[in-house]
């Protein structure tokens, strides 16, 4: 039942997740071909110092990406199965709801992160390109944040679609909004990653809230 | 999962969210304010004076003893300071403490380091990739190289920056002088400017894996490495160096445990600073340099500390002074009794995310009290089940964060 279920949430993101494929790799070749093109315009090492001392991010392209991956995602598995009321009848399957709503978010979260993975190799590989293996590197816990963001974005927007009172969605909105937004702190390179432990902490939270809701969607049994 | 994870997952979510926002929010609306005091050696008195914000561009300028200052006379006070303006409404002095000085001769013998604490090694994200740059007397401007070091563990690996690869005879050459130098690899500290804005390039201090500082200088196109005397004993924290046209200084190291050291360029003598309490984790440090005496201030958000130096950097005098909190009373009150406690990210001696649960204040506890209070009448009922105790134990510990998070997030 594990395997239909997981086919079933795959058959409900597959062409959401094809399209935010396509605009990672439109994303990558821009980053790619911009660092190119400045490359071209200004002495190479103009650049590698404002890159190195200054902290100006090449990659900023992909900072909202894996968020708004997230949030699509999450709509494209829940709203369906909220607006036909499927997901009551899944939710009545023989299996433990919240066993349930694991297998639906592995499906979702499985293809966030295999986009994620994408981004993690491919821009430090663009930037290995011009740039020392140091500063490829530096690109790695630099996007981490990025990266739950889209994560806490996921499980955030399932907790939402699955909540059913208007007023604790507002709520929801309100302080998801503002964990995921401490994402975003600061400024050039590694600027969050002394705090990285910490965001990596609020993972399992969100996970927690997406259960609360589910537990809520059931009783109300919307 | 238990409800109750689930449940006090969703509260924890909120405290945290609100003990991040809230105290933000209020600041913005009620700003802090403090003197955040400005201090200075007066060459004229012979004793600190200095400025004190008092808000709204409005400053208070005071000496030692007590005597106040109009602006344009706290600027008489310190000549060296303000040479040009008061050159301008020829109000420069004829003789300062006993000697005549020009504009020009002030100008020529005026240096300041400034030493922020979140610039400091180690409070700030940082690449060890450095420009070195060429050292070539037939050349007027300083052009940047097309390459940049890296210390690794057996090389300084020189990488050319238009083909990203290594520049394997710069690499040779300068890993070659090092070795011959005595240089022991790794490179423990690094020290530089690695910017083209300054009067001239003094290379880089590095510290070895021994201990021994050396210093690495690129003269048309070769290395030049000194090994320094720097006692090798030194605990260094980091290696400043400042390019002066004054040409008396190399540049300025700070141990980790707070002492601070000029290196002269009078075969790298180094000169001890006398200040004592000086954090280099959470201070700022500044050297002020004139032609009749040295100055250094140490400050955080509480005090600043002055130590004023003849210009053989003996002690002459000392003052501290309190950087007073001028927030008014009720804004401080209002803030500790709604906030037991903020969590920040920012830090003033960091360039770097630093996660820090800062605690309130006395009010805080009273705040908390009232949130209980208001959970009782908000409930309408003495807590019978052992979720309602449990959210009174949040509130006890969270405070208003607590109150708004079990509330709002009500299964009723």
């Amino acid at each position: 039942m594990i395997r239909a279920l997981l086919f079933k949430e795959w058959l409900k993101i597959r062409w959401f997740w094809a399209a935010a494929l396509a605009i990672h790799v439109a994303i990558f070749l821009r980053i790619f071909f911009d660092i190119r093109g400045r490359i071209g315009a200004e002495h190479a090492e103009m650049v590698w110092y404002q890159t190195v001392h200054l902290g100006t991010l090449l990659y900023s392209d992909i900072r909202y990406l894996p968020l708004l991956t997230g949030l699509v995602l999450a709509a494209a598995q829940f709203i369906p199965e909220i607006l036909g009321r499927r997901l009551r009848l899944t939710l009545h399957l023989p299996m433990h709801r919240d066993s349930m709503l694991l297998i639906c978010l592995a499906a979702g979260l499985s293809g966030l992160l295999s986009l994620c993975f994408l981004s993690a190799v491919s821009i430090p590989l663009i930037l290995a390109k011009t740039f020392p293996i140091p500063v490829a590197l530096s690109s790695l816990p630099t996007m981490l944040p990025w990266i739950l963001a889209g994560v806490l974005a996921y499980l955030g927007g399932v907790t939402l679609l699955l909540e059913t009172t208007w007023p604790r969605r507002v709520l929801l909105i309100f302080v998801f909004s503002i964990l995921i937004a401490l994402h975003y702190s600061g400024r050039g390179y590694g600027w969050l990653t002394p705090a990285l432990p910490w965001l990596i902490a609020l993972a399992p939270l969100f996970l927690a809230a997406v259960f609360e809701s589910g537990r809520r969607f059931r009783q109300r049994g919307a | 999962m238990p409800r109750v994870m689930t449940r006090y997952s969703l509260v924890l979510l909120t405290v945290v969210a609100l003990a991040y926002l809230m105290p933000a929010i209020f600041d913005t609306v009620f700003p802090r304010q403090s003197t955040n005091p400005l201090l200075l050696y007066s060459p004229v008195l012979n004793q600190f004076i200095y400025q004190e914000s008092l808000g709204n561009h409005q400053f208070h300028y005071q000496d030692e003893a007590g005597r106040t200052y109009t602006r344009s006379e706290f600027e008489q006070q310190l000549p060296f300071l303000y040479y040009r303006n008061l050159e301008l409404k020829g109000l420069l002095p004829p003789s300062i403490g006993g000697q005549a000085f020009d504009a020009e001769t002030i100008r020529a013998e005026r240096h300041a380091i400034t030493i922020h604490s979140r610039r400091l090694k180690g409070h700030f994200p940082l690449l060890d990739l450095y420009p070195l740059f060429n050292n070539d007397p037939r050349v007027a401007i300083m052009p940047f190289p097309e390459d940049m070091f890296r210390f690794t563990d057996q090389t300084m690996e020189f990488i050319n920056a238009d083909d990203n690869r290594t520049d394997q005879e710069l690499t040779e050459s300068f890993t070659s002088a090092l070795q011959e130098a005595g240089f022991v690899f790794p490179a423990t500290v690094i020290g530089g400017n690695p910017t083209n804005l300054k009067p001239f390039d003094d290379g880089y201090f590095v510290r070895d894996s021994r201990g021994h500082v050396f210093h690495i200088r690129r003269v048309l196109n070769q290395p030049e490495v000194v090994k320094t005397s720097i006692d090798p004993g030194l605990d260094i924290l980091d290696i400043i160096v400042s390019e002066h046209h004054r040409r008396e200084l190399h540049g300025t190291i700070i141990t980790t445990s707070g002492k601070v050291y000029l290196v002269t360029r009078e075969s790298y003598r180094l000169i001890s600073l006398p200040i004592s309490g000086y954090d280099p984790g959470s201070m700022d440090f500044k050297l002020l340099i004139d032609p009749l005496h040295r100055t250094v201030t140490i400050s955080n958000d509480q005090i600043v500390h002055g130590v004023a130096m003849d210009t053989a950097y003996r002690p002459l005098r000392t003052f501290t002074l309190p950087n007073r909190d001028l927030t008014p009373v009720p804004v401080l009150f209002l803030r500790e009794f709604f906030f037991p406690f903020e969590i920040t990210f920012e830090s003033p001696y960091r360039s770097q995310a630093a996660l820090r649960l800062v605690s309130g204040g006395p009010w805080s506890f009273a705040g908390i009290l009232t949130a209980l209070g208001l959970s009782f009448i908000l409930r309408r009922r003495p807590p019978r089940h052992s979720g309602s105790w449990n959210d009174l134990a949040i509130i006890a510990m969270t405070g208003f964060y607590g109150l708004a998070a079990v509330h709002l997030l009500d299964e009723t």
